[in-house]
């Protein structure tokens, strides 16, 4: 109607997409402005246990093709398959906190 | 070179605008199932509902915008099942992680240590599925069909 349509992956041929780039400039930004920046351990407590949580991550969520706001936005695409992997994910959450629970109760710091 | 421009500032934007708000799609979940607070939900129900009024918009003007609704479109019952594994696993291990990606770059940029560790974890991982993970996944789905 109004010229509208979306050549996005003709425009990132030659240059590339920098979402991730921004979102760190961006983040860093506002952590330096509300004085929240600064060097600090954590969340996870082990530095390995990090590494290999985004390992896993990583090879996860590209098993299934997507990070989980792409799995939403699929979901707004209607997405019928991005709807199932939405709730295997909320599964997983579920999963993850019973595991805590569990390990809580048996007193293991976690 | 405009598109890639304009993709830096979004994401400035929404960089900013997730640090301040502390966006994450998995703690979205973890707290309202385990501390009954709603606050993250909120972001992840938005997102859903931003892009649904966004995409519905878009098609209502005439937009080009292919395969709307997209409906279920995987091609065989291995890469879905692949999917939910995948999905699964990434929701499992993203809550010992505590946050997803979005959220780990975020506190990155907030000089979490932990989070810089993870992100390079997170781009180890993706190189590694790319070189190794996707030959065995390829293996794997064309001798269970």
């Amino acid at each position: 109607m109004i010229g509208t349509n979306w050549p996005i992956r003709d425009a990132f041929i030659v240059y590339p997409v920098l979402t991730v780039a921004g979102v760190f400039i961006g983040s860093f930004i506002a952590a330096r402005r509300k004085k929240e920046f600064a060097f600090q351990p954590g969340p996870v407590r082990k530095r390995f246990l990090a590494i290999i949580f985004g390992f896993l991550v990583a090879n996860l969520g590209l098993l299934w093709g997507s990070c989980p706001i792409r799995t939403a936005l699929l979901v707004s695409y209607g997405s019928g398959t991005a709807l199932i992997a939405l709730a295997s994910i909320a599964i997983g959450v579920v999963l993850a906190i019973i595991y805590i629970r569990f390990k809580a109760k048996k007193g293991v710091p976690q | 070179m405009i598109a890639s421009i304009a993709t830096l500032v979004l994401g400035i934007v929404i960089g900013y605008l997730g640090q301040r708000s502390k966006f994450c799609t998995i703690s979205g979940i973890r707290d309202f199932i385990m501390l009954k607070d709603s606050y993250r939900l909120k972001g992840l129900i938005g997102l859903i509902a931003g892009g649904a009024v966004g995409y519905t918009f878009f098609y209502f003007i005439g937009g080009e915008i292919t395969n709307f609704p997209l409906g279920f479109d995987f091609t065989s019952p291995g890469i879905l099942i692949a999917g939910i594994i995948g999905s699964l696993g990434m929701g499992f291990f993203s809550v010992f992680a505590e946050g997803c990606p979005f959220r780990q770059h975020v506190m990155a940029a907030e000089g979490r240590q932990s989070a810089l560790l993870y992100l390079a974890g997170f781009y180890l991982g993706i190189v590694y599925f790319n070189i190794v993970t996707i030959k065995w996944l390829d293996l794997l789905l064309r001798t269970t069909g």
